[in-house]
């Protein structure tokens, strides 16, 4: 048990690690002098002096990356290149953004997925399994770009029912932060929608044969109830470890849905990094994405234990 | 360690019952339509009645018609070209991708698998720091560095998809390292290399190449979501993310410069896919 | 207990009281055949089964895997695992209600409340994530609303009458803290919660530890007498009938081949098939031998309707009828039928003979 959580800590944290040090080695990667890179070839040897000193890019990245978690325990994440803003404020104000985003899409998804994949196992093979297999195989050959772009000419262009782009905060105007907020949360909601809804709807129809639920049948129990009160939570823990990833994929790898609908989320500031090779910009989105996948996934493992009691992290 | 193991969401491992009853009309068609997609991005690299670039000035934005089958774009180029053209962009992508993915993720998970002990925790804890690094900003970045050729976009593009690949193939080793046969060899004295390469590998092989319908439909989307932020192969060269990001401003006034290379981007994937779940519940 | 089923019950004697009869059969199957369509193409697994359980009595089916033995007992109760699609003939009646004409609906009144089933894994019939506590209950809490202290109370009494130790801690156990025999005494207290006339009892013992077999299965022989029930126990053991079971069917590649008084039975099998099924099983009697005699051969294809006798290939005294024609159940004497033509054709023929 503890060996466990030790073991999964210790796996963690060396992730994070090789994570970071890639990450800080990024820049010295590139052939050539990332500072020429940013500053153009005219630069003089002082500007260059200068904007190494600044990137600490004469250290090597253990060093670097050392530095950087020193700092970042102080909330302390560096300054923007480009706009010399500190960073950490930067997100202060856009990863709120970015998480409700999130956050209304797992509702959107997992909203849509469970009903939808009980209602498919409850009648295998039946007419609403295939529409709905259907509906989601379809999604799933859906890029998020074009889903986004479906919603906005129906939603938008013809019905004009919502806005194509933009964003307003919700302590503005609740309800026209619901009103930007529907169509990028039902983008990156529908898709994950689909990956929800047959896993779940696969694990569904393998539980309900199992001989548990056949004894619960043979006591005389409702199929309904069957499938929520007894075949549900056995059937869930791919549901989990997919809701998991989703969340901590969307963290760093929103850029698109937020580019599209112009959310000023992490995505988008990751992606303005990107493009202006804002380094400490671009090192400290991959770290906190990257904390964020390495926090889900220990989560999704403490989840197990909840919902499974044989599962149990001991030794073997 | 743990008692359990989560390798891939059991979902992806399980067959479908029914796909193995009838080949279905989905198969068929999925078959001809890569089939139609594959002949004519060839014919187009030699036939220049299906120029992607040059542009009928008389005619821009022009609706579908029989003269320009998916319509012309803002400067009257033709849609139905540029879409075959961007066809062949992201098979190319996809292939380079599959090669890399493949290559390197089948070469590692079956290392892992088979070696185990540190080997295998080092590699393990390799693959979880790529999968923690967020996937789209490191294609960016990498394209925005090293420039977007096809084969920078392929290659990581396809160093991202390692770690899956690794994993299944991973699962797979341990599950053969335990069965009779690779037992016997053992017990004969074949060497390692000689097991892994006779034994081992040719079983898991076709597992991971059914996933490499997967690792294709990751790739296409992919370099789409890429071209379409701007990031991807760069003009002229046409690329399906690249003509519905062109069409995006006139989503109201010409929706078909969007409508069909995305159309086409969709089917693609769904072909790839169902194709794709057929092969697996072949192997499972 | 429940108003809906006890009315049902009043009309039911009043029924038989009509008709003369004393008290219908608990169970009365007869002539069912049952068969599943596979992607791999049909499976007949019941041909033509003929079966009745009195009240209050306890029949064995015995067989080997494959024979149909566990399929008879889920049929009653509906259950077929596989999802594959199934196809019924012929009648089950379970106190003169036929029970596959039933929709689903009505057809639960009778699981659990009157006809109820102890499965044969403990591992794998209990729900992993749902305490025993709640499982024990179902069939009780399927039919009415009970609080929590009524469901936990009574958990607790059937825990405490299957004789799992310290029950009122236990209650609140997963499966999973439970040994295998101390498993399948929950899945026994889930089984005799909802008080039913009938148990059906697939391989209760067949996946636990053999030292305590006996004792689960003198549990099941104690709650039977206790309530009153009628008791259908399928195994491969035969020697695990004598002494508890009334009667004893023994079953073939989906049919009968041969039933009887237990006693009767095992003392002078007829069918070729329960003498080879006796003879290869260790001795009851502790005598010793070298080596266990197997029958040669093995189970005929279920992807036909067997033609002839189902055991003619394997059997010793088969002849070219045996092959062609299929041996009707005849009698040898009281309630011992046997379908034969070597040994019950003969031996019917030969009292038909005395008698003229």
């Amino acid at each position: 048990m503890t060996s466990f959580w030790l073991g999964r800590g210790g796996r963690a944290l060396a992730v994070l690690a090789l994570l970071g040090v890639f990450t800080m080695a990024l820049p010295q990667l590139i052939p050539g002098d990332p500072a020429i890179a940013v500053l153009g070839t005219q630069a003089t040897p002082e500007q260059i002096a200068l904007f190494h000193s600044k990137l600490d890019l004469d250290q090597n990245p253990f060093v670097r990356f050392g530095n950087w978690i020193a700092q970042a325990v102080q909330g302390n994440l560096g300054t923007s290149l480009t706009t010399d803003a500190s960073i950490a404020d930067e997100f202060a104000r856009r990863l709120p953004v970015t998480l409700q985003l999130v956050l209304a899409s797992q509702v959107i998804a997992l909203g849509l997925a469970i009903p939808v994949a009980l209602r498919q196992a409850w009648r295998p093979n039946g007419l609403m399994d295939r529409i709905a297999t259907g509906i989601s195989f379809v999604l799933l050959s859906m890029p998020g770009f074009v889903l986004g772009l479906v919603l906005i000419y129906l939603f938008a262009v013809r019905l004009s029912w919502l806005p194509a782009t933009g964003w307003v905060p919700f302590v503005e105007d609740p309800l026209g932060n619901l009103r930007t907020l529907v169509l990028p949360a039902l983008t990156l909601g529908l898709a994950e929608a689909a990956i929800y809804g047959r896993a779940l709807r696969s694990d569904l129809v393998t539980t309900l044969d199992q001989p548990f639920i056949h004894a619960a049948t043979s006591r005389g129990m409702r199929p309904g109830k069957i499938l929520v009160a007894r075949a549900f939570r056995p059937s869930s823990l791919s549901l989990v470890t997919l809701v998991g990833l989703g969340i901590a994929s969307s963290i760093g790898g929103s850029i698109l849905v937020e580019t599209l609908f112009a959310v000023p989320g992490m995505g988008r500031l990751a992606q303005g990094a990107i493009l202006a090779r804002d380094f400490p910009v671009i090192e400290a989105v991959v770290l906190v994405a990257g904390c964020a996948v390495v926090l889900m996934n220990i989560l999704v493992d403490l989840s197990y234990r909840f919902i499974d009691p044989r599962i149990t992290h001991g030794n073997n | 360690m743990a008692t359990i193991n989560i390798a891939l969401p059991k979902a992806a491992l399980t067959k479908s019952k029914t796909s193995r009853r009838r080949i279905n009309t989905g198969l068929l068609l999925s078959i001809l339509w890569l089939a139609v997609l594959g002949t004519l991005s060839l014919v187009s690299l030699f036939w220049d009645g299906l120029d992607p670039i040059k542009a009928d000035f008389s005619s821009p934005a022009a609706a579908p018609s029989a003269d320009h089958l998916f319509g012309t774009d803002a400067t009257g180029r033709d849609v139905f070209a540029r879409t075959v053209a961007g066809a062949r962009s992201s098979f190319a992508v996809a292939g380079i991708t599959l090669t890399v993915g493949l290559g390197v993720g089948v070469l590692l998970g079956t290392l892992a698998g088979y070696l185990g002990g540190l080997f295998d925790r080092v590699i393990g804890i390799l693959l979880d720091s790529i999968i923690a690094f967020p996937a789209l900003i490191l294609i960016m970045l990498v394209v925005t560095l090293q420039g977007p050729s096809l084969w920078t976009i392929g290659s990581i593009i396809g160093f991202l998809t390692v770690p899956s690949m690794a994993r299944i193939t991973r699962a797979s080793t341990l599950t053969l390292r335990e069965r009779e046969f690779v037992t016997a060899a053992r017990l004969l004295n074949a060497s390692r290399v000689r097991i892994m390469l006779r034994e081992v590998l040719p079983n898991v092989a076709p597992i991971a190449l059914a996933y490499g319908f997967t690792v294709m439909t990751v790739s296409i989307v992919a370099e789409g979501s890429l071209s379409f932020l701007g990031f991807g192969l760069q003009p002229p060269t046409p690329s399906w993310g690249g003509i519905i990001a062109d069409g995006r401003t006139q989503l109201a006034a010409a929706p078909w410069i969007s409508l069909f290379p995305a159309i086409t981007l969709c089917l693609t994937v769904l072909a790839l896919n169902v194709v794709g779940e057929r092969v697996k519940g072949r192997n499972s | 207990m429940n108003t809906l089923i006890d009315e049902s019950h009043v009309a039911l004697s009043v029924l038989d009281q009509q008709q003369g009869v004393s008290r219908a059969e608990a169970l009365l199957v007869s002539n069912l055949s049952v068969s599943y369509d596979t992607p791999d193409g049909p499976v007949y697994v019941l041909e033509g089964i003929e079966l009745s359980v009195n009240a209050g009595e306890c029949i064995g089916i015995v067989g080997e895997s494959g024979s149909g033995k566990s399929v008879l007992a889920r049929s009653i109760l509906g259950i077929h695992p596989g999802g594959n699609p199934v196809n019924i003939s012929g009648s089950i009646e379970a106190d003169g209600t036929e029970l596959t004409s039933l929709s689903a609906r009505k057809r639960r009144d009778w699981m659990g409340a009157r006809i109820a089933m102890v499965f044969q894994d403990p591992m794998t019939s209990l729900n992993p994530v749902v305490r025993v506590g709640e499982q024990i209950v179902e069939s009780l809490t399927n039919r009415r609303r009970l609080s929590r202290a009524e469901r936990r109370a009574e958990a607790v009494r059937l825990l405490t009458a299957v004789g799992v130790p310290d029950p009122d801690r236990r209650v609140d156990s997963f499966p999973n803290e439970f040994s295998g025999g101390m498993r399948q005494r929950v899945g026994i207290a889930a089984a005799i919660a909802g008080r039913p006339q009938l148990l059906l009892a697939d391989e209760p013992t067949t996946a636990l530890d053999v030292t305590v077999q006996r004792l689960v299965l003198d549990l099941l022989d104690g709650l039977r007498r206790e309530h009153d029930m009628a008791m259908l126990i399928v195994t491969h053991d035969l020697s695990l009938l004598s002494g508890r079971a009334d009667r004893v069917a023994v079953m073939y590649a989906g049919r009968i081949v041969e039933c009887g008084p237990t006693s009767a039975l095992i003392a002078d099998p007829a069918h070729p098939y329960t003498r080879a099924l006796l003879d290869s099983a260790p001795s009851m009697t502790g005598e010793v031998r070298r080596e266990l005699p197997s029958i040669p051969g093995s189970l005929p294809s279920l992807s036909a309707p067997r033609v002839g006798c189902p055991f003619a290939a394997r059997c010793p005294l088969a002849t070219a009828r045996c092959e062609q024609q299929r041996p009707p159940m005849e009698t040898l004497s009281s309630g011992h039928q046997v379908a034969c033509w070597a040994v019950g054709g003969q031996e019917a023929s030969a009292v038909e003979e005395e008698l003229v």
